[in-house]
């Protein structure tokens, strides 16, 4: 039993390896402050 | 030029950089329509002809007050409501200039769970200080968008950092008077163009000719 779980364990590391590299990684932009763009159809004159 | 003033007035005493101001002259009797009716812009906007419209991150209008005095307030209650929603991209702009080219470079990031999955960049070159035969300024008056109106579509990962120069012929401008505003817009949203952040190069440095 023991020889079954051993090569079960090496199994299962390697395949959370493989699935952690799979994946982006994860860098969030922090929220910033909004700088808003104002656009003005002027009137004339 | 009332509402103008009101705009200037607040990016001075209330907003500084964190207010990004393009001011359209769309008509085709002022003098001052360097940039040719962009009917593509400005139809998203209701105006008048002859009055002024405001809008803010490109989808909401600020109805507007008939007491031009009413224009300050009424401007800043609205841009604080707009400014209060966190943003999730990142833009610094810097700029450089000479005789022959200027040249706008943008570095941008944003979080992949930022609303809309096509944003754009849009960057318009604005010249300040161009008067009327009457002696008022006119200010961040778009002289070109660049590398053209159509944008520049923006494909990130989250994590990625983008970062590009935008160039343009610098003549016929006045090098000490160039600015530029740079946005980007999510064009596949359900508000259909609303500015995911934006971000004013006050000045270009001037360098040499190269």
């Amino acid at each position: 039993m023991v020889r079954k779980t051993a090569p079960l364990a090496v199994a299962l590391v390697f395949a959370t390896l493989v699935l952690s590299c799979s994946e982006a990684p994860v860098v969030p932009i922090q929220p910033t402050s909004r700088r808003v763009l104002a656009e003005l159809v002027a009137e004339v004159g | 030029m009332l509402a103008a003033r009101a705009l200037d007035s607040l990016v001075k005493a209330r907003f500084g950089d964190s207010l990004v101001v393009v001011d359209w002259h769309p008509y085709a009797h002022d003098a001052f329509n360097i940039n040719p009716d962009d009917s593509l812009r400005v139809a998203r906007y209701q105006h008048n002809r002859g009055q002024p419209a405001l809008a803010l991150d490109g989808y909401q209008e600020v109805v507007m007050p008939s007491d031009p005095s009413e224009y300050y307030g009424t401007f800043e209650a609205a841009i604080r409501s707009v400014k209060s929603a966190a943003a999730y991209v990142a833009l610094t702009v810097t700029g450089e200039a000479d005789t022959v080219e200027g040249r706008v470079i943008v570095t941008l990031a944003m979080d992949s769970i930022a609303p809309g999955s096509s944003p754009t960049l849009y960057c318009v070159v604005t010249e300040d200080s161009l008067l009327d035969p009457l002696g008022g300024a006119y200010f961040r008056v778009p002289a070109q968008f660049v590398p053209d109106r159509d944008g520049v579509p923006v494909s990130l990962a989250r994590g990625d950092t983008l970062v590009d120069t935008l160039t343009f012929a610098t003549a016929g401008h006045r090098l000490d008077k160039l600015g530029a505003a740079v946005f980007v817009e999510d064009s596949s949203g359900t508000e259909v163009h609303r500015v995911l952040q934006s971000a004013t190069l006050n000045r270009f440095v001037l360098t040499e000719d190269k």
